[in-house]
């Protein structure tokens, strides 16, 4: 996860990040020691936070697509892992990203079909310097 | 449910590690990017 790497150009520009994944709390505890984070992670093992945020899952199908293999052999050469699917997870559930406000408000959305499809750091950057950026 | 630009999001409830509940809302304290993790990190 690059945000995790790039943690500091979130806190200089006094933004904070929040990390939601659908792993029970047990096995997040043992996760977190291997893959310790600068930032809070929280569980959602029944999902609820991701279908209200409208996040589906994709398809089998979609998921052994040739061109989302070769991107998912790409990233990992880019550095990338492949994390472990733990007891529980669903390896079809998809992700995404949103950048909201102090006050809540959704300023930004990223979801894809495609798991293997990230914002660009610097997109999420810029859209915090316009954020932050004195009048 | 599909957001919008300019929604306010659901204030969902979350656990934190140790199992306790946490609301979103409660989290959010600056502008803020919320990852919902995918499998590949």
């Amino acid at each position: 996860m690059k945000v995790k790497q790039s943690y500091e150009e979130f806190t200089k520009r006094r933004a904070q990040v929040i990390a939601i994944a659908m792993t029970a709390p047990p096995l997040m505890t043992v996760w977190l020691k291997e893959n310790p984070l600068p930032f809070p992670i929280f569980s959602d093992p029944e999902l609820k936070a991701y279908r209200a945020f409208g996040l589906q899952k994709t398809s089998l199908l979609k998921l052994l697509n040739p061109l989302v293999i070769g991107r998912y052999v790409k990233q990992i050469f880019e550095g990338g892992k492949i994390r472990r699917i733990l007891p529980g997870e669903d390896p079809l559930q998809l992700g995404g990203d949103f950048l909201v406000t102090q006050a809540k408000t959704l300023i930004a959305s990223w979801t894809s079909s495609d798991p293997t499809r990230q914002p660009e750091l610097f997109t999420i950057l810029s859209l915090l310097d316009q954020l932050t950026k004195p009048e | 449910m599909s957001l919008r630009v300019g929604d306010t999001i659901p204030d969902v409830t979350l656990l934190d590690p140790s199992g306790r509940e946490i609301k979103l809302f409660e989290q959010i304290h600056q502008p803020t990017l919320i990852v919902f993790l995918r499998h590949l990190m």
